[in-house]
């Protein structure tokens, strides 16, 4: 046997169940003694409240109180509508935070990927420019950094280099066999390197503008 | 989604990476004394790296000796446009041999960097000179290769005599122990980093005067009573030497070879103060370069100049003939660690270490 539940029974005792509700539970509870003791027992709650709700405290005035609640109430409504009216745009993108996060790991990811590779790709000489830069943008120009010269020789066990307006020209010895280094003050750098199977020594110069 | 993500990563690779070809031009004079056998570019390329073209010009090439002479040593020129106004560099091959009708091999592997812009990098390699037996040469010479063949090949003569008087005297015992102590010194030679720049210094330690002692060469056709330089902690700037033309002929350059000592009382060879100067017998003048030079150690840590030695390297006499300086000379106690061997001992050197006594015994009895 199905009895209506203790939301219903409460809803009949205070008189608030729809029509048609109250008429299908009265009939049951018309046949059946334990939902007519417990639809007594709810009457009997609800004259106590209702009787305990008319001793409202001193200074209160209902009316004007249940005014107050009602308005919020549709204020609350009308906001709720509003909103309401917005959240059927996005629903394209309205994914489930799951996908959200996925969205974001992988974009991070090739960003990460794309930095990572232009770095590792990107040669010496413009790589320190690089730097230089973003570490005058960090400093904010709180100090002056030295100018760094138009055109440039090195010269190192590892290898020669003549820099100018952005394009260098250079030449890296090989690991194996003896290896000297030479800067002429007339405008060159050079490197003599003696091939270990062949024996044959060759000196690789390169000379800036002048 | 993942191939979506893989297609994504391909595609920013190809953006930070992507080749193409480069193939020099070998461009010989129609009168060369050698000619271009064969020219194997295959290690050269371009990739895009960022915002920035490399362009490898790797080529090995075959040339043999078409003339009359045998060859000596020769320089060639790589023009390379993009790195405006330089981009210029030369390979020259020292201490050859090169009997008429015979070939030898001459690597270019130089890189070059540019912005990326549309149009082939254009590399040109060209003849600066050739350097036969009797001194004689051909050649543009735009590169005063002419002079550097000629000081190549006369340490090359100065240094098999020397050995092969070591040999005389001494037997292959004795050879032995000079080979094994250039090896020692090779070994010991302290490497520093040089970086040269035009224009103001930038560094801002307090400039201080230092003075260049010099070196006493008997023989050589100029003197010097020393010169300065402007030392600012690890720069030196604009070295200015005076010399003395002590020597009865015209002298057309002079090349000043600079020490420089530390406080560790290390010496290194610092580089070299070329001049073209014309200076008539008995006559004085500067020889100077607007210059900055700023030196590191090997590990890149500032080097601090305490002081400074400088010597005749070699002289150029407006006839063409080249002075440069004697075994006995160079032979200071202090400096000869410092000073650098000459080409034709590295060859040398390179023999004994790969094959032995008995070949470099043999390889001195040739002319």
């Amino acid at each position: 046997m199905n009895h209506p539940n203790n939301g219903k029974l409460a809803l009949l005792a205070g008189g608030d169940l729809g029509f048609w509700q109250a008429l299908s539970v009265r009939w049951h509870v018309h046949g059946c003694e334990r939902c007519q003791s417990d639809l007594l027992a709810f009457r009997r709650t609800h004259r106590l409240v209702t009787g305990a709700a008319k001793d409202l405290p001193p200074g209160v005035d209902w009316n004007r109180l249940s005014e107050e609640m009602t308005g919020n109430i549709r204020v609350g409504l009308a906001a709720g509508e509003c909103v309401g009216g917005f959240s059927e745009r996005p629903r394209l993108f309205h994914l489930s935070r799951h996908l959200r996060w996925n969205g974001a790991m992988a974009a991070a990811l090739l960003t990460a990927v794309f930095v990572v590779g232009f770095w590792l790709n990107l040669p010496a000489p413009q790589a320190d420019h690089l730097l230089t830069s973003l570490g005058r943008i960090a400093g904010r120009g709180t100090h002056a950094a030295p100018s760094e010269p138009r055109e440039m020789l090195l010269a190192s066990q590892q290898g020669i280099e003549v820099k100018a307006n952005g394009t260098s020209l250079s030449y890296v010895p090989p690991e194996s066999g003896n290896v000297v280094v030479s800067v002429s003050t007339r405008g060159s750098a050079a490197v003599r390197a003696t091939d270990d199977d062949t024996g044959q020594t060759t000196i690789t110069e390169v000379y800036d503008a002048r | 989604m993942r191939a979506s993500f893989l297609a994504l990563a391909a595609f920013a690779l190809s953006i930070v990476t992507a080749t193409a070809g480069v193939l020099p031009r070998v461009d010989l004079p129609r009168d060369s004394p050698v000619a271009l056998l064969s020219s194997d570019p295959s290690g050269s390329g371009e990739s895009i790296r960022g915002g920035t073209s490399v362009v490898d010009v790797r080529v090995a090439l075959i040339l043999r000796n078409s003339g009359q002479q045998r060859i000596r040593g020769i320089t060639l020129v790589v023009l390379a446009q993009d790195v405006a106004p330089g981009g210029k560099a030369s390979v020259t091959v020292p201490s050859l041999s090169v009997a008429p009708g015979e070939t030898f091999p001459v690597h270019v592997d130089l890189r070059l960097l540019r912005p990326v812009q549309p149009g082939d990098a254009v590399v040109e390699i060209g003849l600066d000179g050739v350097l036969f037996d009797n001194l004689s040469f051909y050649g543009p010479n735009r590169l005063d290769s002419r002079k550097a063949l000629t000081v190549y090949e006369l340490e090359a003569r100065r240094d098999r005599q020397y050995l092969r008087g070591v040999l005389e005297a001494g037997g292959p015992a004795r050879l032995q122990q000079e080979m094994l102590a250039a090896m020692s010194r090779q070994a010991d030679a302290p490497g520093i980093e040089v970086q040269m720049v035009r224009g103001r210094p930038t560094n801002v330690d307090p400039e201080r005067q230092v003075k260049f002692a010099f070196l006493e060469f008997p023989d050589a056709p100029v003197d010097s009573p020393g010169g300065v330089a402007q030392v600012r902690g690890n720069e030196a700037v604009t070295p200015r030497i005076p010399v003395y033309n002590r020597s009865g002929r015209e002298i057309r350059s002079v090349e000043i070879g600079w020490i420089l000592h530390d406080q560790q009382g290390r010496n290194f060879l610092a580089g070299s103060v070329p001049a073209a100067v014309q200076l008539a017998p008995g006559e004085k003048r500067d020889v100077s370069q607007d210059s900055v030079l700023r030196f590191s150690s090997r590990a890149g840590q500032p080097m601090t100049i305490t002081g400074m030695t400088g010597f005749v390297s070699n002289v150029e006499f407006a006839d063409g003939h080249v002075w440069i300086p004697s075994r006995a000379e160079l032979d200071t106690p202090n400096f000869a660690k410092a000073l650098a061997s000459s080409p034709e001992q590295d060859r040398l050197l390179q023999i004994y270490r790969r094959k032995g006594l008995k070949a470099l015994v043999e390889e001195l009895k040739k002319s």
